[in-house]
């Protein structure tokens, strides 16, 4: 293993695994797909990827069912999405590509403050061709195979495993969820696969870029990921780096099956630009003694609405939800997590750090739930906003209902401004303003920044650098 | 010597008060100046407007440092002019590390002299005999910034900065207070390792039992927002004996 | 009691009660015992300090506005009645305006107590405090929704909500909804909730100084629903202990 981890330099980049094509006006294609959702549009999908017949049907169940839900009325304003006026499938060959030119300076700018190299930042910014990993890949492919470790594009590993696949998916975020995992559900393409055999450690973090081509990437992205008895992986996927795309929503699905003693840890970072909508469902089932971690960061987009989720089905499991929101100006960061109690011996933590500026809004959501006729819960939730002026607004909605009583619950919240006194401090050795605002929100929030690789903090709080300018004074 | 600081006529309101009315005081390098005072004549005010607090207005008057008028100039400005200032009450950061946040401070003096700054490794080399100097562990640089810290290890991480960054003018605003005898030595022999002809130093102090360790050659009583007295350390013992009554302004217009 | 001023005007929708507080009152208000649901319209006026206490409520509306510089103490204590309904909402409005809103609430048996609580800061300097106490036993549930919002320009407000829930036995149920919806940074504002059993620890200690588990119970429960009493008439406040030791 540890020849592995020298391949693994802590200072290559990670790619995020949103790159997004533009979807500019008219696009050509040689299979012609209507805007809009239809039958047709998710048949065709369904045939242009060969799947099999089960799928198929799936996928028109769930179109049935996005037609007839409606859109939740509590989070963001998602009244402005227009369903029909979004392209679901685009054929590979099909897909154009942005000229560097075209992208907006100023992601530009930040690319290179962030230390992006320009091969990277093309391919992020949908302005280069594909990323060639397949080098630094493909040993590490060799020692996961010889484990039973599989880790592939959604699309692959359906052909390739579809017993596997028909097993999970759609078993811990059924169809009938909520309207955007229906949608997800009809049109997904793209996504991971992991699967972990039992006790098998993947001890290096799986990070998204490894899956090969742009095929994978998309809007309606959907992995599943099952860690077997007693085994162990951390998935990895997102880029601080902002995103560049002309799509207008990001509708993807996640579901976690973690068996006993197993652990997964799950982290995102997302800085989605532009108007995108980021809706994600994303939640995981976790058995006797198996322990689930959601680290989300949210940076960028218009709106985001993501509560990742644990359902604490077996006894003495455990959920950690780690949740960072950055909104700026325009954008609304509607997030927070969900810990569902089913089991006795079972704790939850849940750790929310916002950040609220130019008048951009942080939401809190989450619901700790915990169902009668258990005992030994344990459940620590807080959630802690930094409003950095007049403008911006943090909301904050926990809900807690609680069916028994042998249970230890605190929730805690509290929001603030960046302290005077402590900016003064600061200053008065010598630290800018904005030097200054920086290391504050930086130690704010650090109870979370300090749960993640090495190369996602330093970038971070570059990050924070950046949007701290002009934020203060 | 050459004079280092220069306050003439400063007139300072706070909230529409005026708490400084016309203080006039002259430090040059390599003395050693005692301000004394009771409650409420001033003193943590002055130290925080020479250090450019954004609460304080200056209404009137000047202050030079090096013949440069700093009035309009920023905090972060002054601190790499070489003023620095021991609060009384140092700020907690939570999540902050000691030990980055001390290579910032250095590394931004570092800049303005037009250096280059220090990276992780060369800084802890830089540090390691003044902490051994301080009887400061290692682990102390790890914790966050004076977060759970006791008075004593706040007034000392203070001390271990000034080391560090190497002012001109030091500033030590209540320094004194909330230490007992043996953390008081602790601090006052640091400081007076330090001081020299290349440093000008202003100990602010309620109860004097600083001024028994550090050997003022000035010493200044404040009342009501101005210098009431000046003098040596005669002046000192003067109020030690008999108090401030004795220094009340009579005819005080506000 | 002076220049109180009380108006009771019967409609089919139940009834509609006004009290204005145009005039300190050392003496708190006791409203007791209200069968039908009510609305209560509360205005309290600049300068005025005025105290209402709510016992044994059954469905209650209360709208009350505090005007600058008043102080508006309510407290709600709940421990009799089956179905109870308390929606209330405290706009401070003045700049300067004060409110600290009690509530407790013990049950027993089945009853079903659902509280909505909104404190709505509308002016700069404003100081608000919600406390909740709940004791469930039985099959008792109980819900709470408590929003604390401040408003764009309600700078220096100082705002805090806790509510603290105990359940006894296996079967009784409840739900803590505290939320802040803040619109001005510079602000205090936090909330924070407790939901469990009464801690084994402390149990333990009194026991280990003699009291049986009964009585160390119920002292841990008088402890427990102290800080929402201040100023509750002795009588309820005996009746309310009674009704402890039963629990």
């Amino acid at each position: 293993m540890n020849s592995l981890k020298s391949k693994m330099s802590p200072s290559k980049k990670i790619l995020p695994i949103g790159y997004k094509y533009g979807f500019h006006d008219k696009v050509k294609s040689v299979f012609e797909l209507p805007h809009g959702l239809t039958k047709k549009t998710v048949e065709a999908i369904s045939f242009y990827k060969s799947e099999p017949d089960w799928m198929k049907e799936r996928r028109l169940q769930a179109l049935g069912i996005f037609k007839n839900m409606p859109l939740p009325t509590w989070g963001a304003d998602l009244s402005r999405i227009n369903f029909d006026n979004i392209c679901y499938y685009l054929k590979p060959s099909d897909r154009k590509e942005t000229s560097w030119r075209d992208v907006p300076p100023k992601i530009r700018r930040t690319f290179t403050k962030l230390g992006i190299p320009q091969a990277e930042a093309r391919f992020l910014a949908g302005a280069g061709a594909q990323y060639d990993s397949e080098a630094v890949y493909h040993n590490l492919k060799e020692e996961w195979v010889k484990q039973g470790v599989i880790f592939l594009d959604m699309d692959s590993a359906l052909r390739e495993y579809p017993d596997l696949v028909k097993q999970y998916f759609g078993t811990v975020v059924p169809i009938k969820d909520n309207k955007l995992a229906a949608l997800n559900s009809a049109v997904w393409s793209g996504g991971s696969f992991v699967y972990v055999p039992k006790g098998v450690q993947v001890t290096v973090p799986l990070q998204a870029y490894f899956r090969l081509n742009a095929q994978n990437m998309g809007q309606f992205e959907r992995t599943l990921i099952i860690a077997e008895e007693g085994s162990f992986v951390n998935y990895v996927e997102g880029c601080t780096a902002p995103v560049y795309s002309l799509d207008s929503l990001h509708c993807a699905v996640v579901e976690i099956i973690a068996k006993p003693y197993a652990r997964v840890r799950y982290t995102t970072m997302q800085n989605w630009s532009n108007d995108v909508y980021n809706l994600v469902t994303k939640r995981a089932v976790a058995y006797e003694g198996a322990t689930v971690e959601w680290i989300d960061g949210n940076f960028g987009s218009q709106v985001t609405m993501k509560y990742p989720s644990v359902i604490l089905k077996g006894r003495g499991s455990r959920a950690d939800i780690l949740s960072l929101a950055f909104a700026g100006r325009g954008q609304h960061q509607d997030a927070g997590g969900k810990a569902i109690h089913l089991a006795s011996d079972t704790s939850s933590n849940i750790i929310s750090k916002s950040v609220a500026q130019k008048g951009g809004r942080t939401s809190y959501r989450g619901l700790l739930k915990v169902v009668p006729q258990i005992s030994g819960i344990k459940s620590k939730i807080k959630c802690d906003a930094l409003l950095m002026d007049a403008e911006s607004r943090s909301d904050t909605y926990p809900t807690m209902k609680i069916g028994s009583n042998d249970t230890q619950i605190e929730h805690e919240a509290t929001v603030s401004r960046l302290g005077e006194e402590q900016l003064f401090y600061l200053r008065s050795r010598g630290l800018s303003e904005n030097e200054a605002a920086s290391l504050i929100v930086s130690g704010f929030i650090e109870p979370i920044a300090k749960e993640l690789p090495l190369e996602y903090a330093v970038e971070l709080n570059k990050l924070i650098q950046l949007e701290m300018e002009g934020s203060v004074g | 010597m050459p004079n280092l600081l220069i306050i003439k006529n400063l007139r300072v309101k706070v909230d529409n008060k005026e708490i400084i009315h016309g203080l006039n005081l002259n430090i040059k390098l390599g003395e050693v100046h005692a301000l004394l005072g009771p409650n409420g004549s001033g003193k943590s005010t002055l130290a925080l407007v020479l250090m450019g607090h954004p609460s304080y207005t200056i209404v009137g008057g000047s202050i030079k440092l090096l013949g440069k008028n700093i009035s309009k100039l920023l905090p972060e400005q002054r601190a790499t002019l070489g003023i620095f200032l021991a609060f009384q009450y140092p700020q907690t950061v939570a999540g902050l590390v000691v030990e980055d946040f001390l290579r910032s401070a250095y590394n931004a003096q570092q800049v303005s002299k037009k250096l280059s700054p220090l990276n992780v490794n060369l800084f802890k080399k830089l540090l390691e005999p003044e902490l051994k100097l301080l009887h400061i562990k290692p682990e102390f640089l790890q914790r966050n910034l004076n977060e759970g810290f006791s008075g004593g290890e706040k007034k000392r991480l203070e001390i271990l900065q000034l080391i560090v960054l190497r002012p001109k003018l030091v500033i030590l605003d209540e320094t004194d207070s909330g230490l007992d005898v043996d953390a008081l030595k602790l601090v006052a022999d640091d400081v007076n390792r330090l001081i020299g002809p290349d440093m000008g130093v202003l100990v602010i102090t309620h109860y004097q039992r600083l001024l028994h360790y550090l050997k003022p050659t000035h010493v200044h009583v404040m009342m009501s927002g101005r210098i009431a007295e000046s003098g040596d350390k005669n002046l000192a013992k003067k109020v030690e004996k008999s108090g401030y009554e004795q220094f009340k302004i009579k005819d005080v217009t506000i | 009691m002076s220049d109180l001023l009380q108006k009771r005007v019967s409609n089919k929708k139940g009834h509609f009660c006004l009290l204005n507080f145009s005039s300190s009152t050392e003496c708190p208000v006791l409203i007791k015992k209200t069968n039908y649901p009510t609305i209560y319209q509360i205005s309290v006026k600049s300068g005025v300090k005025a105290t209402v206490i709510f016992a044994d409520v059954s469905r209650i509306k209360i709208e009350a506005i505090v005007d600058k510089d008043a102080e508006f103490n309510i407290t709600t204590v709940i421990s009799e009645t089956n179905q109870v309904e308390l929606n209330s909402e405290v706009k401070l409005k003045g700049r300067g305006a004060m409110v600290n809103q009690n509530i407790i609430a013990l049950s027993s048996n089945q009853e079903n107590i659902s509280i909505n609580c909104i404190l709505n800061h509308l002016a700069p300097q404003t100081y608000g405090r919600i406390i909740s106490r709940r004791v469930l036993a039985g099959s008792s549930q109980s819900t709470l929704y408590g929003m604390l919002k401040i408003a764009p320009g309600a700078y220096s407000t100082d705002t805090y909500l806790s509510d603290k829930v105990i359940l006894i036995g296996d079967k009784a149920r409840a739900e803590s909804v505290p939320s802040l919806e803040i619109l001005t940074d510079e602000v205090k504002a936090s909330h924070g909730a407790t939901i469990g059993k009464m801690s084994p620890d402390e149990l333990f200690y009194l026991r280990s100084r003699g009291l049986s588990l009964s009585d160390a119970q119920t002292l841990l429960l008088r402890a427990f629903i102290q800080p929402v009493l201040t100023g509750v008439d002795s009588n309820i406040v005996e009746h309310l202990l009674k009704k402890l030791n039963k629990l």
